[in-house]
């Protein structure tokens, strides 16, 4: 008896250094809403996007008993709102999703760096542009997690039963990628007048001047860039840059193959017209295949469409050009230094290869080679079959990704209201596509750079 | 003839309900035997949870912000810059755009949605109670209903592929209209949808005012031979200016505010047609986090709305009794 009670007390002694050592802390995690389907979530079930927050902190709190997990979803309409107001009331998150990634948190110090967490592996293992993309003053602040977004500016949607109605061969495997002639060939054909009344059925496509992702990526169809490659002035009205506008305008005013009233669309206007079948081709990546399976089964949508990806077309004297970018976990200085590791542990957990691969239940690509060799996107979406394919013809089209923002140190937001201005006055015909373009880099440059 | 609710200075009864009142209020004090100063401590006890609340929430929010439209307000640091805030404020084209397409928005919502109230109210003032009750709730309704609902209703009224609005003009032929993507039709696109859906309360105090006029102030003007818009101009419309002139300051400065609708319905767009102040300053300190130039545009706010409330009361208050 009395051996065990020793055996007890010096258990106990043992113990006590590790409990001195492992204070109990709280840390706090803003996420935006991802639906991701967790582990432990029934069959079927529909993720709401607060699945994914919860099911992370309790595994991280099993691995680590002395830490309390706080996460929060904040909405994505709110987020920079909310990221702003705890910045300057000093009651900033410990780590957070890196949605609306402003460079100047990192040169404000209100960042932690993290290149003393990184291993080499974690480096190597890393792509290159996402690691990047938190590079600031030699630093990087972002721990990568999902590579490319949900495709907008990257790929297109092709709806597979209009393409027959029309008699237009999708483009072919392995990459379907087409040129402009190509892509243009088709939009005659897709743009359907079905009861010959003079109205229009279906458009081949829609642009939305609202959409910057997407209406940039038409803009650099044939070479043109926003900023130029040192980061030092708004380039966007060069001559490759009018002549993709005029293109769009002409797709609207002259051939009639996009509907008109882009001016006044963003994004979710041009997803809803080729949901509900008045646009035969649509924006986004694989991710946007989810969304369909997602909108079924809430019964947004009444009727299946089957969608197929393809890149966006170009121009053969350019090539292919996809939209590079890449999100992650920032952690927000820390005073304490336990709480400081704990903080990048969490940071570290959610992008690890393991936890990484949950992205694949969202129809998303990550951030690390060795995971994405390993997702399979088997049983991922119900309603369509092959979604392998479609993930191979999306990897491939983001191969040729380039940064569409300029350097990743570099903070254009100030510019991009007067974008979207440029882009409505071209939309509308208010202004010539040059006009349009010389006003933005004019405005974009006295905002940005101050001149 | 009914006298009742008679408005002062109307019938010459002012001065004996105030008197009333007075008796009734010293009465009371008198039967408690209280000393004069302890009704005033329990004043000041009941008054204090909502000072405090006005205190923490209102003005010292209102002091620090006048404070930090003289700095350059980062995270980590403040840095006084004078008047720089405001010279930024002044030179920027985009708040002078802003602040005409509110001035414009606010001229045009206040005296429709005046009109407009002021029209139904007078309509239901014949009417029995009961149908009063049920069109003045009805009119009421969207005031209750958060303004984000409604904008994102009228987003869908106003869509230009589906929009019931181009549904509805495309019976008669016309075009569709991307009325929120245009420059000439979007200011006014939401500056109708607000005259639509506000107005419920100013209903309401305007019956209220209405009814508050003797009915024996029309008989005598009918039988003098005024007519129904003699009658409206010059009997009606002065007994109840006090209304009109609370609504007037308050909708002024309540417009002048606007932004839900732009926030939901167009962001500032397109090409800066339906920027708003508010929005503007929204703009500067959430998206930029320049809270030091946001704070130099709401002060600039904050003097036009005053300038325009003592205008207003200069114009609209003569000879107007409480």
């Amino acid at each position: 008896m009395r051996r065990s009670v020793l055996q007890v007390l010096v258990a106990l002694l043992a113990l006590s250094p590790v409990a001195a050592a492992q204070p109990q802390i709280e840390l706090t995690w803003w996420i935006n809403p991802w639906r991701i389907v967790t582990p432990d979530m029934p069959e079927g079930a529909t993720a709401t996007g607060e699945e994914y927050a919860r099911y992370m902190s309790e595994k991280f709190m099993e691995l680590h008993p002395n830490v309390t997990v706080r996460y929060e979803i904040v909405p994505n309409a709110g987020y920079s709102e909310k990221i702003t107001t705890a910045i300057f009331s000093g009651t900033t998150p410990d780590v957070a999703k890196d949605l609306n990634w402003n460079p100047e948190w990192a040169r404000e110090g209100l960042l932690e760096p993290i290149d003393p967490y990184l291993t080499d592996e974690d480096r190597e293992d890393f792509l290159p542009y996402a690691l990047a993309k938190g590079l600031i003053d030699g630093q990087h602040y972002i721990w990568p997690w999902n590579n490319s977004n949900n495709g907008m500016g990257s790929t297109l949607l092709l709806n597979t039963a209009l393409f027959e109605e029309a008699g237009v061969e999708i483009p072919a495997l392995p990459d379907r990628s087409w040129t402009i002639d190509e892509f243009l060939a088709a939009a005659e054909k897709l743009t359907m007048d079905r009861d010959g009344d003079g109205t229009t059925d279906v458009y081949a496509i829609t642009f939305a001047a609202r959409d910057v992702e997407n209406m940039l990526s038409w803009l650099m169809r044939f070479g043109a860039k926003l900023v130029n490659d040192e980061g030092t002035e708004f380039v966007l009205n060069s001559e490759e840059g009018v002549r993709a506008l005029q293109f769009i305008v002409d797709l609207i005013y002259e051939y009639g193959y996009a509907p008109r009233g882009g001016e006044a669309l963003d994004v979710y206007g041009t997803i809803e017209n080729l949901h509900n079948g008045r646009a035969a081709i649509g924006y986004g990546g694989i991710y946007e295949i989810g969304r369909i399976d997602r909108y079924l089964k809430e019964g947004r949508i009444a009727n299946p469409i089957d969608v197929v990806i393809a890149p966006f077309p170009h121009d053969p004297e350019v090539g292919p050009i996809a939209y590079e970018t890449s999100g992650g976990f920032i952690v927000f200085k820390q005073e304490d230094e336990y709480k400081r590791e704990m903080a990048m542990e969490l940071a570290r957990f959610l992008t690890n290869k393991e936890n990484i691969k949950l992205l694949e239940t969202l129809l998303y690509i990550t951030a690390r080679r060795s995971a994405n060799a390993e997702l399979t996107f088997e049983d991922v979406a119900d309603y369509t079959g092959d979604v392998p394919t479609e993930v191979q013809v999306y990897q491939a089209a983001i191969d040729h990704g380039v940064p569409f923002f300029g350097p990743s140190d570099l903070d254009i937001s100030a510019a991009m209201e007067h974008f979207t201005a440029a882009m409505e006055a071209a939309l509308s015909r208010s202004k010539t596509p040059q006009q349009a373009l010389d006003d933005f880099v004019r405005e974009a440059n006295r905002a940005v750079f101050g001149r | 003839m009914s006298t009742v609710g008679a408005p002062a200075g109307v019938t010459g009864g002012e001065a004996r309900p105030r008197a009333e009142a007075r008796g009734r209020a010293e009465g009371r004090g008198g039967r408690r035997g209280r000393a004069p100063g302890q009704g005033g401590l329990w004043g000041v006890v009941f008054v204090a949870p909502q000072t405090l609340l006005f205190v923490a929430f209102f003005l010292v929010p209102v002091v620090i912000a006048f404070a930090l439209a003289f700095m350059e307000v980062r995270p980590t640091r403040m840095t006084w810059v004078g008047l720089a805030n405001f010279r930024r404020v002044l030179d920027d084209p985009l708040f002078g755009r802003a602040l005409v397409n509110t001035s414009v928005f606010t001229a045009v919502v206040v005296v429709f949605w005046l009109g407009k109230a002021l029209l139904i109210a007078y309509l239901l003032d014949p009417m029995s109670s009961a149908l009063q009750t049920f069109f003045k709730s009805a009119f009421y309704l969207p005031a209750v209903t958060s303004s984000v609902i409604i904008s994102l209703i009228w987003l869908w009224i106003f869509n230009p592929t589906f929009g019931l609005l181009n549904a509805f003009v495309g019976l008669f032929g016309v075009e569709p209209v991307a009325w929120l993507g245009n420059t000439r039709t979007a200011l006014p696109a939401l500056m109708a949808m607000q005259v639509v859906m506000g107005g419920g309360s100013s209903i309401v105090l305007l019956s209220a005012a209405l009814a508050r006029i003797p009915r024996d102030l029309y008989e005598v003007a009918l039988i003098d031979g005024a007519r129904r818009p003699t009658i409206f101009a010059k009997v009606v419309l002065p007994l109840i200016r006090p209304t009109l002139l609370y609504l007037v300051v308050t909708g002024t400065i309540n417009t002048f505010q606007v932004f839900e609708s732009v926030y939901v319905m167009t962001q500032g767009g397109p090409q800066f047609a339906t920027t708003t102040v508010v929005y503007r300053i929204y703009q500067e300190a959430f998206q930029r986090f320049n809270l030091g130039l946001a704070s130099a545009q709401a002060i600039v706010l904050f003097l036009i709305t005053l300038v325009l409330a003592a205008v207003q009361f200069r114009l609209l208050g003569q000879n107007v009794e409480y």
